[in-house]
C-alpha cells in the first residue's frame, strides 16, 4: 500500500461531494468520515482538503456557512448545492467507468 | 444563473475583501486544529501534548492558505500587483533609463493630449445648453454682417424682420425659432450707481441683439434673476438686458444684487434682469458678448437706422429648436416652402417672371446648431487635423524609441529572464510581466504628459481663438490620453515582451548571459525601430520644410501694394458724427495727419488689404456687358479717400485718382482695377464708362491689381468708390492709411495724437502697419509652420536619442572586434567607418521609406502650400540633408568612443 495521500487526481473532489451528499459537515468531520468509511485506508491531509473545499465552493458546487457547534465553537459547515449534486453524479459516473476499465485491464492483463 | 452569480460574489469577495477571506480561512483552520486537539484529549493525551501533536500533524499553515487562495483564483490579480511592484523596483534600479523612457512617452502622449484637447474645445464640444442636438441653424454660413437691398439669391444666411416673423408663424417642426443679429455690436458701456449717477469710466463691450425667446430656444436658464422673455422684445417694453457671467464678475465683482442695476449702453439705460450661467457664451463660439439685449433696441445698440421694419434689411440669423423626434431635413424642406410662399404672397399679383425665378432659386440650407456657429472650427479644422497627424507621428517615434531602449535593456536582463524561465515562469507569465512594466512606463508618461498638456493647451488654443474657448481636462480628453497610453504600451512594449518570452533559458545561462548570439538577435530586433524612427522624423521634417518654404513664399510675394503703411482704425460715432458730417471730419483728419513731419501721403478707406473684411454688391451692372441669363454679377467695392493709389503704392494705369472734389454734391465716380478693365473692357478704355452697384458711378481711373484677401486667389475685378460720396452707415467705418518716410510703426503715437487732437471723442481703436496686418493674416500658415517645425525638431531629437542608444550599444558589443582590428593596424578612419557605415545603411533605408511616406502624407498639405508643390525637391533635399547630418553626428559620438578602445584591454576582457 502506498502513502494514504496517493489519491488519484480528481478523486478527492468525488469523495468530498459524496461525503457531503449524506449531510452538511465541517472540514474536520469530512476528513474524519472519509478516513472512517475507507477503513483508515484513505487519509485526507489538510493541505489538500481545504484547497479542494475552497475550489469546490468557488465552482458553486458547495455552499458554506458558519455555525456554532455544541461545544460553542465556530465551524464552517459545507453543504452540497443542486449544481454540486449534479456534478457528483457526473463524477461518480466517470469514476465507475474508469474503475471498471482499470479492473478490466488488471484482470485481463 | 444563480450559481454563476454566487461565483461572481465569491470571486469579488476574494478580490476586494481579501483580508476578511484570509481571516475566515484562519478561523476555519483553527477550528480544525481545535477538533483534532479535542479528539486527542478524549483519547487520553494531556492538552499540551494534544496541541503539540495536532499542530505537528497539521503542517504548514501558510502553505495551506496559499493553496486555498490559488484555489479561489485570485492569483491573477495578485500576480498583477506583484508585477507592478516588481516593475517599479526594476525601474528604480535604472533611474536613467526610466527617466528617458518616461520623458519620451510624456512628450509623445502630452503632445497628443494637448492637440486633442484643442480639437475637443474647438471642434467637438457641444454648446453648454439643454439638448444641444435639437438646435438647428438656418444657414451654414458663419460670416457676420448685414445685407441691404434686393432679395438675396440662392441660400439665405440672413433674414429680414418680416421673413423671420413669417417663418416663426409658419407651421414648422420647431418648438420655436429665435433670431439674433448677424454679429455683435460694440457699445459704450457706463454703469449707473444705485442713485442713478453714471460711473466716471466707460468701456467698450460687445452687446448682442437677440429675440425675446432666444434663451428659451437655446435652452439656457439664468444663473441669477431671469433671462429675456417675449414681452421684453416688444415696442414700448422697458429696456432690459442680461449680462454674461464673465462681465458680471468684471463689472459688478459678482455682486449677488446685480439684478435691478442699470447700465447705459450707448444712450439707453438698460436694467439688468439676469446673469447667464458661466459656461454659456452665446451661439457663436469664441466671441462672447457682455450683454444680451432684445431686438427692438437695434437702432440704439447699432446706432443706425431701424432695420426692424425695413423689408430690405437682411440682418437676422435664425436658430430653431426642433420638436422631439423631428429631423433637420424635414424642418429644412418645410421652411423652404414657407419662405417661398411668403415671398410670393408678398410680391402680390403684379409678380413678374424674373421675381418668380428668383424666389424659386431662394433656399435655406440648415445646419446643426449643436456646436454653435464657429468660424474657428472652419478655419482650424485643417490645421488641427494636420497637427493631430503630426502629433501621432511624434508618438509613434516616441514609442519606437522606448521600444529600442527596452530591447537594449532586455539584453542586460537576459540572465534575469533566463533564471525566471528556468525557475518555471511560463512564457505568457513573462510576457505579462514585461507588458506590466511597459504599462507602468506608459502611465507614468501619460500622467506627466497630461500635466504638460493641461499647461500648454490654453496657450495652444490662443493661437486658434482670441475668445473664451476653454480647453479642459474633461472626460473625452482623459479617455483619449488613457487610450493613447494603452495603445502606446502595446506599440512599444509588445516586441520586447515577446522577445523576453522567447528567451532560451538554457542558451543564455550556459553562456552566463554574455552570449554573442543572444545579443546579436536582440540588436537585430531593434533595427526596424531605428529605421522607422528615421523615416517618420523625415516625414515630419519634410512637412515642416514645405510649410516653412510656403510661408516664406507667402511673405515675400508682392501683393500689388506697399506694406510699410500705418493703418489707424477710427470710430467717429462716439463723437456724434453722422454720415453727413463725417466728410468734413475726414478732411480735418487728413490735413492733421498729412501735416505731421515725415508723412508722405495720407488716405482713408473702409478697409485695407488682408484686414479680413470684404464687401460686395450683388446685381451689379457694367456698361456694355450683358451678363448671361441667371448670372448675378457681384462686384467687390471698397470706399476709399483721395490719394489712394499713391498712398498704397498701387500705380495709376489710366485716368485719375479719386479726389477731395468727389463729394456728395459732385457726380458719382469710381476707380477700377486692371482685372476689372481686362474682364469688361478687354479692347477699349474703361475710363468714361458707367457701372452700377447700388447707385451708378462713372469710371474715372484704372489702378494696378492688388490682392486683398488670399494670396492663393486669382485677381478679381475690384471697384473703388469715394468714401466722401457714401450715403450709408458704411461712411462711418474708417481707417486712416499713412505712408511715411522711415519705419511706419514709429508714427503710431503721432498719428493717434493728431487724430485725437481734432476731437478727443473720436476713438482710435487700433493702429498697426499694413505689413503686420498681412503677416497676421498668415496666422494659420505661421501656426502650421511653427508647429510642424517644433514637431519635426522633437522627432529628430527622439530619433537621435534612439539612434545614439543603438549605436552606443553596438560599439559596446563590438569592443573586442574593434580591439582586434586596431591591434591589426586598422586606421582611425577605418574604425569610424565601421561604426558609421551601419548608420548610413539605416539612413538610406530610412530616407527611402520616409521620402515615399512624405510624398503620400504631404497630399494633406496640398491646399495649404503656396508657390511650391507637395513634391518640392528642395524641401525634400533640405529635410533629408538635415536628417543625415543629425544621424551621422549622433553616431559619431559613440563611434569616437570606439577609437579610444585600447586593444590590450579589449582583448584581455575576453
Amino acid at each position: 500500500m502506498g502513502k494514504p495521500s496517493d489519491l488519484i487526481q480528481g478523486t478527492l473532489d468525488l469523495l468530498i461531494l459524496r461525503t457531503l451528499a449524506l449531510e452538511p459537515c465541517h472540514g474536520w468531520a469530512i476528513a474524519k468520515r472519509i478516513q472512517q468509511v475507507s477503513g483508515d485506508v484513505l487519509q485526507v491531509t489538510q493541505g489538500s482538503l481545504y484547497p479542494a473545499l475552497h475550489r469546490l465552493e468557488q465552482q458553486g458546487w458547495l455552499k458554506a456557512r458558519w455555525e456554532t457547534s455544541a461545544q460553542g465553537r465556530d465551524q464552517k459547515v459545507y453543504a452540497l448545492t443542486a449544481a454540486g449534486r449534479k456534478q457528483m453524479a457526473r463524477e461518480l459516473e466517470s469514476w465507475e467507468r474508469l474503475s471498471a476499465a482499470i479492473g478490466l485491464v488488471v484482470r485481463e492483463a | 444563473m444563480q450559481r454563476w452569480l454566487d461565483r461572481m460574489r465569491l470571486r469579488l469577495r476574494s478580490l476586494f475583501r481579501g483580508a476578511a477571506v484570509d481571516r475566515d480561512l484562519r478561523r476555519e483552520l483553527d477550528a480544525h486544529v481545535q477538533a483534532s486537539i479535542d479528539e486527542r484529549v478524549a483519547a487520553g493525551m494531556t492538552p499540551d501534548d494534544a496541541r503539540r501533536a495536532a499542530l505537528w500533524t497539521f503542517g504548514n499553515v501558510a502553505g495551506i492558505q496559499e493553496a486555498c487562495r490559488d484555489a479561489r483564483g485570485v492569483h491573477l490579480l495578485d500576480d498583477f500587483a506583484r508585477d507592478v511592484g516588481y516593475g517599479i523596483r526594476a525601474l528604480r534600479r535604472e533611474p536613467a533609463f526610466a527617466l528617458v523612457a518616461i520623458l519620451t512617452l510624456a512628450l509623445g502622449i502630452g503632445a497628443n493630449t494637448a492637440i486633442f484637447s484643442v480639437v475637443d474645445a474647438v471642434m467637438l464640444r457641444p454648446l453648454p445648453v439643454d439638448h444641444p442636438e435639437r438646435l438647428v441653424l438656418f444657414s451654414e454660413d458663419t460670416s457676420t454682417g448685414t445685407i441691404t437691398g434686393t432679395l438675396p439669391n440662392g441660400p439665405w444666411s440672413l433674414f429680414s424682420t418680416e421673413t423671420y416673423d413669417a417663418l416663426r408663424g409658419a407651421n414648422l417642426p420647431f418648438q420655436d425659432v429665435a433670431a439674433f443679429a448677424g454679429g455683435g455690436s460694440d457699445v459704450t458701456v457706463r454703469i449707473l450707481d444705485r442713485d442713478g449717477t453714471p460711473a466716471a469710466d466707460e468701456s467698450h463691450l460687445g452687446a448682442h441683439l437677440v429675440s425675446g425667446n432666444y434663451f428659451d430656444v437655446m435652452g439656457v436658464h439664468a444663473a441669477l434673476g431671469r433671462t429675456l422673455k417675449a414681452d421684453d422684445d416688444r415696442p414700448g417694453a422697458a429696456a432690459v438686458a442680461v449680462i454674461s457671467d464673465r462681465y458680471w464678475h468684471q463689472l459688478f465683482r459678482a455682486d449677488p444684487n446685480v439684478v435691478g442695476r442699470v447700465v447705459r449702453l450707448n444712450q439707453v439705460a438698460f436694467t439688468i434682469v439676469g446673469v447667464t450661467p458661466a459656461p454659456f457664451f452665446g451661439e457663436r463660439v469664441a466671441s462672447a458678448p457682455a450683454f444680451w439685449v432684445p431686438l427692438v433696441w437695434q437702432p440704439d445698440i447699432q446706432e443706425s437706422e431701424s432695420a426692424l421694419t425695413r423689408p430690405d434689411d437682411y440682418w437676422l440669423s435664425l436658430i430653431g429648436r426642433l420638436e422631439p423626434g423631428r429631423t433637420e431635413r424635414a424642418a429644412e424642406s418645410a421652411a423652404n416652402v414657407a419662405l417661398r410662399q411668403f415671398l410670393t404672397a408678398r410680391a402680390g399679383t403684379a409678380i413678374d417672371a424674373s421675381t418668380r425665378d428668383r424666389i424659386a432659386g431662394i433656399r435655406i440650407d440648415m445646419a446643426s446648431g449643436a456646436r454653435g456657429i464657429s468660424v474657428i472650427r472652419e478655419q482650424a479644422a485643417k490645421p488641427l487635423t494636420l497637427l493631430l497627424a503630426a502629433a501621432g507621428l511624434v508618438l509613434l517615434i516616441a514609442c519606437s524609441n522606448v521600444a529600442t531602449l527596452l530591447l537594449c535593456r532586455a539584453t542586460a536582463r537576459g540572465t534575469e529572464v533566463a533564471v525566471r524561465r528556468a525557475l518555471g515562469a511560463g512564457r505568457g507569465r513573462l510576457v505579462r510581466q514585461w507588458l506590466t512594466e511597459s504599462a507602468i512606463l506608459a502611465f507614468l508618461g501619460a500622467t506627466l504628459g497630461v500635466l504638460v498638456a493641461n499647461w500648454t493647451a490654453p496657450f495652444l488654443l490662443s493661437f486658434f481663438s482670441g475668445g473664451p474657448v476653454h480647453a479642459a481636462l474633461n472626460g473625452p480628453v482623459l479617455l483619449f490620453s488613457t487610450t493613447t497610453a494603452l495603445v502606446a504600451t502595446l506599440m512599444f512594449g509588445l516586441a520586447p515582451a515577446l522577445q523576453a518570452g522567447r528567451t532560451d533559458a538554457l542558451a543564455v545561462l550556459r553562456s552566463s548571459g554574455r552570449g554573442p548570439r543572444q545579443r546579436r538577435r536582440v540588436l537585430g530586433v531593434t533595427e526596424p525601430f531605428v529605421v522607422v524612427q528615421l523615416a517618420l522624423s523625415l516625414v515630419l521634417a519634410i512637412g515642416a520644410t514645405l510649410c516653412a518654404r510656403s510661408l516664406f513664399n507667402l511673405e515675400r510675394t508682392p501683393y500689388g501694394f506697399d506694406q510699410d503703411i500705418l493703418l489707424a482704425k477710427i470710430d467717429p460715432k462716439p463723437g456724434g458724427y453722422t454720415v453727413e458730417s463725417a466728410g468734413a471730419l475726414y478732411r480735418r483728419v487728413y490735413d492733421a495727419v498729412a501735416a505731421l513731419p515725415g508723412v508722405e501721403s495720407v488716405t482713408f478707406a473702409r478697409y485695407s488689404p488682408f484686414g479680413g473684411y470684404r464687401s460686395s454688391f450683388g446685381d451689379a451692372m457694367v456698361e456694355g456687358y450683358t451678363p448671361p441669363p441667371g448670372e448675378d454679377l457681384r462686384l467687390e467695392a471698397v470706399e476709399v479717400g483721395p490719394n489712394y493709389p499713391q498712398t498704397l503704392g498701387m500705380p495709376l494705369i489710366a485716368g485719375r485718382a479719386l479726389a477731395f472734389t468727389d463729394t456728395m454734391g459732385a457726380a458719382p465716380v469710381a476707380m477700377v482695377n486692371e482685372a476689372f478693365a481686362r474682364r469688361f473692357f478687354p479692347t477699349s478704355n474703361a475710363v468714361g464708362h458707367q457701372i452700377r452697384l447700388n447707385t451708378p458711378y462713372e469710371i474715372v481711373g484704372v489702378v494696378s491689381d492688388a490682392q486683398f484677401h488670399d494670396a492663393r486667389d486669382a485677381m478679381i475685378p475690384f471697384v473703388f468708390v469715394p468714401m466722401l460720396q457714401e450715403t450709408s452707415q458704411r461712411a462711418l467705418d474708417c481707417e486712416v492709411d499713412v505712408r511715411t518716410r522711415g519705419d511706419a510703426a514709429t508714427f503710431a503715437q503721432a498719428v493717434r495724437q493728431a487724430i485725437e487732437g481734432i476731437d478727443s471723442r473720436i476713438v482710435v481703436r487700433r493702429t498697426r502697419t499694413l505689413r503686420a496686418q498681412v503677416l497676421a493674416s498668415f496666422g494659420p500658415e505661421r501656426l502650421a509652420a511653427g508647429f510642424a517645425g517644433a514637431f519635426a525638431l522633437l522627432a529628430l531629437l527622439l530619433a537621435a536619442v534612439g539612434l545614439y542608444g543603438v549605436v552606443a550599444h553596438g560599439v559596446a558589443r563590438r569592443t573586442n572586434e574593434i580591439g582586434i582590428r586596431v591591434a591589426l593596424g586598422a586606421s582611425r578612419t577605418e574604425v569610424l567607418w565601421l561604426i558609421v557605415r551601419e548608420t548610413v545603411a539605416r539612413l538610406c533605408i530610412g530616407v527611402a521609406v520616409g521620402g515615399a511616406g512624405a510624398v503620400a502624407a504631404s497630399q494633406l498639405l496640398a491646399s495649404q502650400l503656396f508657390g511650391i508643390t507637395t513634391i518640392d525637391p528642395i524641401s525634400y533635399a533640405l529635410a533629408a540633408a538635415g536628417l543625415a547630418i543629425v544621424a551621422v553626428a549622433t553616431s559619431l559620438i559613440p563611434a569616437s568612443r570606439a577609437l579610444r578602445v585600447d586593444p590590450v584591454t579589449a582583448l584581455r576582457a575576453e
